[in-house]
């Protein structure tokens, strides 16, 4: 800290308040510590005759929601001192956290208005981002009861103070060493005849101190009046209800992360998260294939996704067991990425087998307002976006709506996509009331696969499309409509608690060939080769509740404090389905009917959970979760007439049911090693609700288990950089794979990974950051099925690599934020350019293949003046001919010849170059 | 770390993809003519005997056809082969992976296609043929040469078997071999002398005496020339290196049309009858 002079000094005016919170009943609960601003925390600059001086603190610390206030007296440190405050707020905190105010990076004080002569003061409510910038900033009107000022005097004063704190620099507000959302008060005191006041404190007390602080400014306004200075530092809306990050593999995925690299749909934004990969394979209107440390969850079977608390995934879904089409997603409005790896929480419910992945909608302060962005670009790509955000709401307040059109590249990729998201929170302090839903339509074409062989001998194009009716009838129309209730209560003593009610209604329809003409009708015994066109047809209607209780903080020994939970999710599916082949030369004639079913699906799921911390280093916590599953099938196709019975002795059909539980305990446990490292172990018992249609009358769900088990650190060697390393084990009684023939998922057994995962956020300046991740995994099939006369070339073996799944994932995340002209027209130019560098190692695939490895770079450049912007993204910048996915079996695209029976590579070819030009204003 | 310690250790894992790519080259060879006999009596000599081979897979299943969905190894061209030639001749590569095979199935030819009923591929070969199996000889029964000369044309005709090659491995047919990296050529022999055994000596020494509405009529390999139904001359097909047929008298050869059994019975000895020899190296 610059050494302050005799008249002025910068502020320490919370500096490194290590103060432990203490509730009501005067419970210490020590890891509810907040180190709070910093040598430099001086938000604003003010005069003080000493160095010494007392100041009265005031320290509101609420977090999420349930704001209180507290107040301590700080005695300020010598200059240059790290001044020591403590303070006994009443903290509605989860109990582990630890949380880092904001401090100032970069200041320079308001200019004091022409022809005025007043003292006057004027309290700022600024918000700061994530990324430590200015998010919001307005006048604090309450701040001038008492002395109110007039409202043309104010004005200047205000906008003058306004003025000064776009330009302020702040490094964020952190919890647990993640960026936060925080709110601050900065008064400033406008004394004329004041002398000089400068100031750059933040810079010396985030370790800059050999840089020279600003020239001594004049005239001077002044934060803060006299020797006491009164600071209410907020820091909100981020406090979670229960502790989401309890293993090494648990990520938290902020917005500054989430939009570093272009993403050319909001699903993309997925990529971001360590170990998954995110992959259009079927067109606009399907849910993109995702793969997860391991897993190949094909549309979601293996990812338990929720998007502002709904739950995405669709049980017993006909083209794959949790489908979760994500398309829908609004990248402008998806505010942070929760992300599970493993299973550790007992909160984590259905398809939690590679973890669970929770969208956080929002919009925050700098982007509220109504925004309207307009694309075009490469293949006749048009979207447009409007996101709607009240100013004076919440940040979880907003609509959004987006519209997308595309002629698609190469063949048959044509499609278009609406969206619309609108998400509202009513009141304000322990009992809020938030409202979400979302409606989605799209409708696209798709090319399919084509073979490589194909490809190579100048059969069909790269990015082409088979020339007949049965191959160029590929796509997909889905339409999805979701809405829920969540009441939220955020009580004392870390008291919390959730109650919802959703519904939501999904129609699927899509056709599909992978295998060209080997197919023949099983209910029409002499049609054959008419087309392998697949037709799915899925009808879900759900609706589910949920909620959950984590008690008041109780210590009953000196060294073990902590919270108990108890929760419980339900929901109930009615679904129906139906699978056809198709001739698509003669108008989709149905010449094959598969599947045509009726399904209800019940879910009950019931968890505890403790949340307890032994001792000063440790933190355990422990649950347990079971679910009840329950399936009435109406399979309308079952009992099909066979040989051994007259065709008319009986009516097709077979109407079963079944039911299980599926329990599992989870478990982790957190040691502080170290200031700077934390060491993470975990084990849960999770499992994957079995196909529906698949169950016999009676029997008891074969539900897939898995066990998982993570072990890894976390690091944090300075405020600007992040590291977590993780190992994990994860084990599954019974794996699914793809399946060309049915175009959808059949067993393989059971399968083990093991696997690593290296994740770092780097934030070099305060206007760059670099995320990276790796991760390496080792999958094997141990049990696949065995050969029979059926199937006497089974795809898989033992020790073979599960098909599918990528062994290292790399990601790679950068953005750089600067403003490049300070003043054009009366407004900062600011620039913007982000890159994205995705690379999977050759996946492996049935029978013994090895796909090509996946190289992707993006990379996006734009500006902002001012309430426009505008920006240039580009895709597979290095345009590289890459499968966005692989498959091996066998086909025949050449109808007219004698087809081969050996398995062909097939890939799903991905988009080549694509750039698009963004124009956006906010107002 | 031990998380490193858990990477390093995945990153070892043993496994070796239990299927490699082979190319195997395909060799095709006959037996020299040699005199077979017949059914009931006579013998017959081959003068020629080729035919169209091909699509051939090899599959991993016991059974081919319908239960071969994928197969280990395939070659989907066609070639004409003398099958009265003993020398190996080299057609082209069989593609596929290592692993065992167990049942083999191929077309002669013609291929029966999914899609349309009855509809085909029919190779150029069999075009340049005249069908999927040309055998030409001479029979001797009862003392009579009798020269012959057939096209057979076969093909997968059953509605039921669309798509599905002509001929499989029987059941009872021992046929197994681990394809590995090691083999080079797969040798595919055939005796075309086992087909004759299918023929009756009435197929070939035809007996049509005169009756009402004939005017040539057969017996013994002599030409009858009838007229009312009564005999009125004969001359000898074999003094001419001919055979006699009913209604047309002595002629070149001997031929069947595919409605009549000599013509059934060798389709049928193509198909079903004895199989080729299979000899991996």
């Amino acid at each position: 800290m610059r050494e302050g002079g005799a008249a002025t000094e910068l502020a320490g005016l919370v500096g490194c308040i290590g103060f432990t919170f203490a509730d009501a009943k005067g419970l210490r609960l020590r890891r509810e510590r907040v180190t709070a601003a910093h040598p430099g925390m001086s938000f604003a600059i003010f005069p003080r005759r000493s160095s010494t001086a007392s100041r009265l603190l005031a320290a509101s610390v609420a977090c999420a929601g349930g704001l209180v206030s507290a107040s301590a007296l700080a005695q300020s440190a010598p200059a240059g001192a790290a001044p020591a405050s403590t303070a006994a707020p009443t903290s509605t905190a989860a109990p582990t956290s630890t949380v880092t105010l904001p401090r100032l990076l970069d200041a320079s004080p308001p200019a004091y208005p022409a022809g005025e002569v007043r003292e006057v003061d004027v309290v700022l409510v600024v918000v700061i981002a994530e990324t430590g910038a200015l998010d919001d900033a307005a006048f604090d009107s309450a701040s001038q009861q008492g002395s109110p000022l007039e409202a043309s005097a104010a004005e200047a004063f205000v906008q003058s103070a306004l003025e000064a704190v776009r330009g302020y620099r702040f490094e964020p507000a952190r919890r647990d060493g993640q960026p936060i959302r925080a709110r601050i008060r900065i008064p400033f005191a406008f004394r004329p005849t004041l002398p000089v006041v400068a100031s750059a404190p933040a810079r010396e007390s985030a370790g800059s101190a050999n840089e020279p602080a600003p020239e001594p400014h004049v005239p001077s306004s002044h934060a803060l009046h006299g020797d006491d200075a009164h600071l209410e530092v907020t820091v909100h809306g981020d406090r979670p209800l229960r502790t989401e990050r309890r293993a090494a593999s648990d990520y938290f995925l902020h917005r500054e992360q989430l939009e570093a690299a272009p993403h050319l749909e909001g699903v993309d934004a997925l990529r971001t998260v360590p170990g998954l990969s995110v992959f259009r394979t079927e067109g606009l209107a399907s849910a993109p294939s995702y793969s997860l440390r391991g897993f190949d969850s094909e549309h979601g079977q293996d990812i338990q996704f929720s998007v502002g608390g709904l739950p995405i995934n669709l049980p017993s879904h006909i083209h794959g067991q949790g489908y979760a089409d994500l398309g829908f997603l609004i990248g402008d409005v998806v505010d942070e990425l929760r992300v599970s790896e493993g299973v550790s929480d007992p909160k984590q419910g259905d398809f939690s087998v590679a973890g669970s992945l929770d969208v956080g909608l929002g919009v925050d302060g700098e982007r509220r307002g109504l925004t309207s962005k307009t694309s075009y670009g490469s293949f006749d790509t048009f979207r447009q976006l409007l996101v709607w955000a009240p100013k004076e709401a919440a940040r979880e307040s907003f609509g959004a709506a987006s519209y997308t059109s595309t002629s698609g590249y190469g063949e048959n990729r044509a499609g278009q996509a609406a969206s619309g998201i609108i998400q509202h929170r009513f009141g304000e302090g322990p009992l809020s009331v938030r409202f979400v839903g979302f409606a989605h339509g799209a409708s696209a074409g798709s090319a399919g696969v084509v073979r490589r062989d194909d490809i190579n001998a100048g059969v069909v194009c790269f990015t082409c499309v088979y020339p007949y009716a049965t191959a160029r009838a590929q796509g997909t129309t889905a339409q999805r409509v979701m809405a829920g209730f969540f009441v939220d209560y955020r009580g004392p003593e870390h008291a919390s608690g959730s109650l919802g009610l959703w519904v939501g209604r999904d129609d699927y329809r899509g056709q599909q060939n992978f295998t060209g003409f080997l197919e023949k009708s099983q209910t029409l015994p002499l049609e054959s080769g008419r087309g392998d066109l697949i037709e799915q047809l899925n009808v879900t209607d759900s609706v589910g509740l949920l909620g959950r209780y984590r008690t008041e903080a109780f210590e009953p020994t000196e060294w073990a404090h902590g919270t108990v939970e108890v929760g419980s999710d339900a929901r109930l599916d009615f679904i129906n389905q139906q699978q056809n082949l198709l001739d698509a030369s003669v108008r989709n004639q149905t010449w094959d009917r598969r599947v045509d079913a009726g399904i209800s699906a019940l879910d009950v799921g019931l968890w505890g959970d403790l949340d307890w911390m032994l001792g000063e280093k440790w933190v355990l916590r422990a649950g347990a979760r079971a679910d009840f599953l329950s399936y009435i099938v109406d399979d309308r196709l079952g009992n099909r007439p066979s040989q051994d019975r007259d065709q008319d002795s009986f009516w097709p059909g077979y109407r079963r049911s079944a039911s299980g539980v599926a329990f599992g305990p989870r478990a982790s446990i957190e040691y502080e090693a170290l200031p700077w490292m934390t060491l993470l172990g975990s084990y849960g018992e999770g499992y994957r609700s079995p196909q529906a249609r698949l169950l016999a009358d009676g029997e008891s769900a074969p539900f897939t288990k898995v066990w998982s088990g993570d072990v890894g650190a976390r690091f944090r060697l300075d405020p600007r950089v992040e590291l977590s390393l993780a190992g994990y084990l994860t084990r599954l009684s019974d794996d699914v794979a793809f399946d060309a023939s049915e175009g959808s998922l059949s067993r393989i057994g059971a399968t083990e990974r093991l696997g690593g995962t290296f994740y770092s956020v780097v934030r070099p300046t305060d206007w760059m950051l670099t995320s990276l991740s790796a991760t390496y995994v080792h999958a094997v099939l141990l049990e696949p099925p065995p050969a029979t006369a059926e199937e006497p070339s089974p795809p898989f073996v033992p020790g073979q690599p599960v098909p599918y799944v990528p062994p290292l994932v790399i990601r790679l995340d950068s953005s750089a934020t600067r403003q490049l002209v300070a003043d054009v027209a009366g407004k900062p130019l600011v620039g913007r350019v982000g890159l994205g560098l995705s690379f999977l190692a050759g996946r492996p695939l049935p029978y013994g293949q090895t796909a090509v490895p996946v190289g992707l770079l993006d990379a996006s450049a734009g500006v902002s003046w001012g309430p426009l912007q505008f920006g240039l993204e580009g895709y597979n910048l290095l345009d590289s001919r890459y499968a966005a996915s692989e498959y091996s079996f066998v086909s025949n695209w050449s109808p007219n010849e004698p087809s081969s029976r050996l398995p062909a590579r097939h890939i799903a070819a991905g988009a080549p170059l694509t750039l698009l030009g963004t124009l956006g204003v906010t107002l | 770390m031990l998380a490193l310690a858990l990477v390093g250790f995945g990153a070892f894992g043993c496994y070796e993809s239990p299927q490699q790519s082979v190319e195997l080259a395909l060799e095709l060879a006959g037996t020299p003519a040699s005199d077979a006999p017949l059914s009931d009596e006579g013998t017959a000599r081959l003068s020629r005997a080729e035919l169209a081979f091909g699509p051939f897979w090899l599959c991993p299943g016991a059974q081919a056809g319908e239960l071969c969905d994928t197969a280990r190894l395939e070659w989907l061209d066609a070639a004409r082969v003398d099958v009265l030639s003993s020398s190996a001749q080299s057609v082209g590569e069989l593609r596929g992976v290592t692993g065992e095979v167990q049942s083999y199935m191929y077309d002669l030819g013609i291929s029966s296609l999914l899609g349309e009923p009855g509809s085909s591929f029919v190779a150029p070969v069999v075009d340049e043929l005249g069908g999927s199996v040309w055998l030409e000889g001479t029979a001797s029964v009862r003392g009579v040469d009798v020269p012959f000369g057939v096209r057979l044309t076969i093909a997968t005709v059953e509605k039921s078997e669309q798509g599905v090659p002509v001929v499989r491995k029987s059941t009872s047919e021992a046929f197994s071999h681990r394809v590995s990296e090691a083999d080079e050529a797969l040798r595919v022999e055939f005796d075309p002398n086992a087909w004759l055994g299918s023929l009756r000596a009435s197929d070939l020494l035809v007996d049509a005496p005169c009756a009402e509405g004939v005017e040539l009529g057969c017996r013994e390999g002599l030409e009858l020339r009838c007229e009312a139904g009564v005999e009125v001359g004969t001359r000898s097909c074999a003094a001419l290196d001919q055979a006699c047929r009913a209604g047309e008298g002595c002629v070149e050869q001997l031929g069947w049309s595919e409605d009549e059994p000599a013509y059934r019975a060798l389709v049928q000895a193509v198909t079903a009858g004895v199989r080729p020899r299979f000899e991996f190296r």
